[in-house]
């Protein structure tokens, strides 16, 4: 079983993919060529964090309460992408641009 | 009883050909800062070794109308394996020429050139001068001569990278009729062959003289040199940087294919160099495998420290 992610962030084309409610956002992104700001991948130092727009998130591993709190109003805003997975099809804005990757790079080299 | 091991006994030497006298450019890298010992000096070519190898060249530089990666120089055990290596060759249907000792390079006994699948040109040969060590024979200081400190200091060529638009007939070719074994490859995930490590058929530390990746036929991915252990590459590499050399995508690095401890990075004619050190001992039994890595695992293979694939690596160099 799978559902739909669609990511978006201001200024650059949305993005959907499927993710299974066993693995991570950032894996099923990854995995489908796109590469997500991250650096701890484990659920603390709030690099991935994203907004839930619409749908339902699962937390596979607790995150840092301090990083899903707006910086300002201190409010529950965001995910961390690293530790939530899919509950149903998402809509999620991330905080930061993400970048695309080749999932085949030496295939890719390949003439034809 | 010695093994009686016959054919492709080392990787001896890359010769490059440069344009718009970069000849002198090049020398100032090669010699001045990265550290090779100049051997010879005609009004064509330079011709240089590193400081731990006893053969006369290891890197031939010379000039000609556009860069470019003329040939690469492999060592034969004798007379006779030339002999049968191109009756193989001619066999499987490439064109062989034929070259009098020291012809076109000195030094070297008759030799063979060809052009194999992936587009690179190789040559053959049986004999070639020996140097002897800088340091001697007799009761040597084993450590970088003194000249030589502060350079990279290379001790040995150690492999070669190029690229093929079909790496599975490259490697192909490579194994069946030069007798290359092969170490390791990368695999698409329907099983094509995208990439190999190919060392010399006897045992060997290091495993590999040729590795193989794929893109455009012809040309160069990157030479490698041998330096003793990390310690010794890391602090190269800050030498290399304060001597504003750029350092390539990844920075030094364990390659899990392969298994060596690497630095990347180009010289003066954007050419790319790797000084590398450990990499698998392989016990050349007819019935050892290679280790094949999937390609979704490329990430890892290249750089086990890093989590995704610098894009830029994988493009050809010369």
């Amino acid at each position: 079983m799978t559902y739909q992610v669609k990511l978006q962030h201001t200024g650059q084309p949305s993005v959907t993919f499927q993710c299974r409610p066993d693995q991570t956002i950032l894996q099923a992104a990854y995995d489908n060529g796109y590469l997500l700001s991250s650096t701890c991948l484990r659920g603390g130092c709030g690099a991935c964090r994203a907004q839930l727009i619409e749908g339902a998130v699962a937390e596979l591993a607790p995150m840092s309460r301090f990083h899903c709190q707006d910086p300002v109003s201190g409010e529950f805003k965001y995910r961390l992408l690293c530790v939530a997975s899919v509950a149903s099809d998402v809509v999620i804005e991330t905080d930061r641009p993400w970048q695309t990757r080749r999932k085949n790079p030496l295939s890719d080299r390949l003439p034809g | 009883m010695g093994l009686k091991h016959r054919g492709i006994l080392r990787i001896a030497y890359v010769r490059l050909g440069l344009n718009d006298n970069r000849l002198t450019q090049s020398l100032n890298f090669y010699r001045d800062r990265f550290g090779m010992l100049e051997s010879m000096r005609d009004s064509e070519r330079a011709y240089l070794r590193c400081w731990h190898e006893t053969f006369q060249y290891n890197l031939v530089l010379e000039q000609t109308a556009e860069n470019q990666l003329i040939e690469i120089g492999f060592h034969l055990r004798d007379e006779e394996d030339l002999d049968q290596l191109t009756d193989k060759i001619e066999a499987a249907g490439i064109e062989v020429e034929q070259s009098p000792a020291n012809e076109p390079l000195k030094g070297m006994g008759r030799s063979i050139a060809f052009t194999i699948p992936g587009g690179q040109r190789l040559r053959l040969f049986a004999d070639m001068a020996q140097s002897g060590y800088v340091t001697g024979f007799e009761s040597p200081d084993w450590v970088t001569p003194r000249e030589l400190r502060g350079t990279a200091a290379p001790m040995f060529l150690n492999h070669v990278g190029l690229t093929s638009a079909d790496p599975g007939a490259t490697i192909d070719f490579l194994a069946n009729v030069l007798g290359f074994g092969l170490s390791e490859k990368i695999v698409s995930e329907d099983g094509k062959t995208l990439s190999g490590l190919l060392f010399r058929m006897c045992r060997d530390v290091g495993g590999q003289e040729l590795a193989i990746f794929p893109g455009e036929d012809g040309h160069l991915h990157h030479i490698a040199f041998t330096k003793e252990d990390p310690n010794d590459i890391l602090i190269i590499g800050q030498y290399l940087r304060e001597d504003g050399i750029n350092i390539d995508a990844y920075g030094p690095t364990k390659q899990s294919y392969g298994n060596t401890f690497s630095l990347h990075f180009f010289d003066d004619m954007g050419i790319r160099l790797e000084l590398c050190c450990g990499g698998r001992n392989i016990d050349a039994h007819p019935e050892s495998e290679p280790i094949i890595w999937t390609e979704s695992e490329l990430a890892r293979a290249l750089s086990y420290y890093d989590s995704d694939v610098n894009p830029g690596f994988l493009d050809h160099s010369l």
